[in-house]
């Protein structure tokens, strides 16, 4: 992208582009010296237990898309790649005990990363700081579902939801099938 | 690196009118991309001594009320236009200090527009915590940390955060 700096190349390592990536596909976080916080260095690891996630550097030359997503996310050597935006509840944050259980702003961090950038399908939130119980996981999801509902927007095959809860396991939902699943 | 710095303005103008105003006060640019207009400057402006470029789209914001369980409300509601704001190029985290260099940036064109202008701004850091606000004859208050947009914190908003929808005056 061009910056006052002259012509800089960013975002041009393995994978940090969509394309299949073949022999180059390795389950866990990549370039996590990309991210400056811990807490985002935490959230790409735990999400590289499932997927090859490759982190990105912040843009502006941009143009198909609103956003600033963190990551690539691939499933298998074929996956083209999956952008994908890092959330977490920060525990500096008290409950209200009219959001006892951290549902309404798990909601409002699963619905912001596809408000803006269709690029998004993947939106991760990290609960674990506070210790986000499976049930409010659940209910947050099904809040942001709730509300696109009565936006009456349509829902794509190749979205996804991630919740990482307190108890170190983790609340899936997939656009293709509905479903809401849960893994320890 | 996620979108983690929101301003909202209440206006009469558009979005690419805001953007242009907001230029011309921070000394940044405005760039028109797929229809949709772009604030940027040098970070060093805003936070001296850091390299980068701090800025992001400028969009039309319309309230969420009406998809929301009946009684919620958050505070961005009655605010029409978005800043959506991030550091590229540079650090985020200020080494030393490990101060948030997108919140300082941020909150320097808050306090730009704040200065300059008769429009009532709030800012938003991390989705939800409401940072500080500004309204036309009251001035601007910095809210205590861990206040957030949400209908509970209400009170804590001190006034401050415009609650009537565009047109509803």
């Amino acid at each position: 992208m061009p910056t006052n700096a002259g012509p800089v190349v960013i975002n041009g390592l393995i994978g940090q582009m969509q394309g299949a990536l073949g022999d180059d596909f390795a389950i866990g976080a990549h370039y996590l010296e990309l991210f400056e916080y811990e807490h985002e260095r935490r959230q790409a690891e735990r999400l590289g237990q499932s997927f090859d996630v490759r982190a990105l550097e912040a843009a502006h030359g941009r143009s198909d898309g609103l956003g600033n997503p963190d990551v690539l996310l691939r499933t298998d050597s074929a996956d083209v790649g999956a952008y994908g935006d890092l959330k977490r509840l920060d525990p500096d944050l008290k409950a209200d005990r009219k959001d006892a259980d951290f549902s309404r702003r798990v909601e409002k961090r699963l619905r912001e990363p596809f408000g803006q950038d269709p690029r998004i399908t993947v939106a991760v939130v990290d609960g674990r700081d506070v210790g986000l119980t499976i049930d409010a996981a659940v209910r947050g999801i099904r809040r942001a579902l709730g509300f696109w509902r009565q936006q009456g927007r349509d829902v794509l095959p190749e979205q996804r939801m991630i919740v990482f809860t307190g108890d170190g396991g983790s609340v899936v939902w997939r656009g293709d099938t509905g479903d809401i699943n849960v893994s320890a | 690196m996620s979108v983690r710095e929101q301003l909202f303005v209440r206006t009469d103008g558009s979005p690419a009118e805001v953007a242009e105003f907001v230029a011309k006060l921070i000394g940044g640019r405005t760039e028109v991309r797929d229809q949709q207009v772009w604030l940027l400057v040098d970070t060093a402006r805003l936070v001296p001594g850091v390299e980068g470029e701090f800025g992001g789209p400028v969009v039309a914001h319309n309230s969420e009320a009406a998809f929301r369980p009946a009684g919620e409300f958050e505070a961005p509601d009655a605010y029409n236009v978005e800043l959506r704001l991030w550091q590229a190029g540079g650090r985020r985290v200020e080494p030393t200090t490990g101060a948030d260099i997108e919140e300082r940036a941020a909150t320097a064109v808050f306090q730009a527009l704040a200065a300059s202008a008769g429009l009532a701004v709030i800012h938003v850091h991390d989705d939800d915590v409401l940072l500080r606000a500004a309204l036309p004859g009251a001035g601007a208050i910095e809210f205590p940390r861990g206040t957030t947009i949400y209908d509970w914190d209400e009170d804590k908003w001190n006034g401050f955060v415009l609650r009537t929808e565009p047109g509803d005056a």
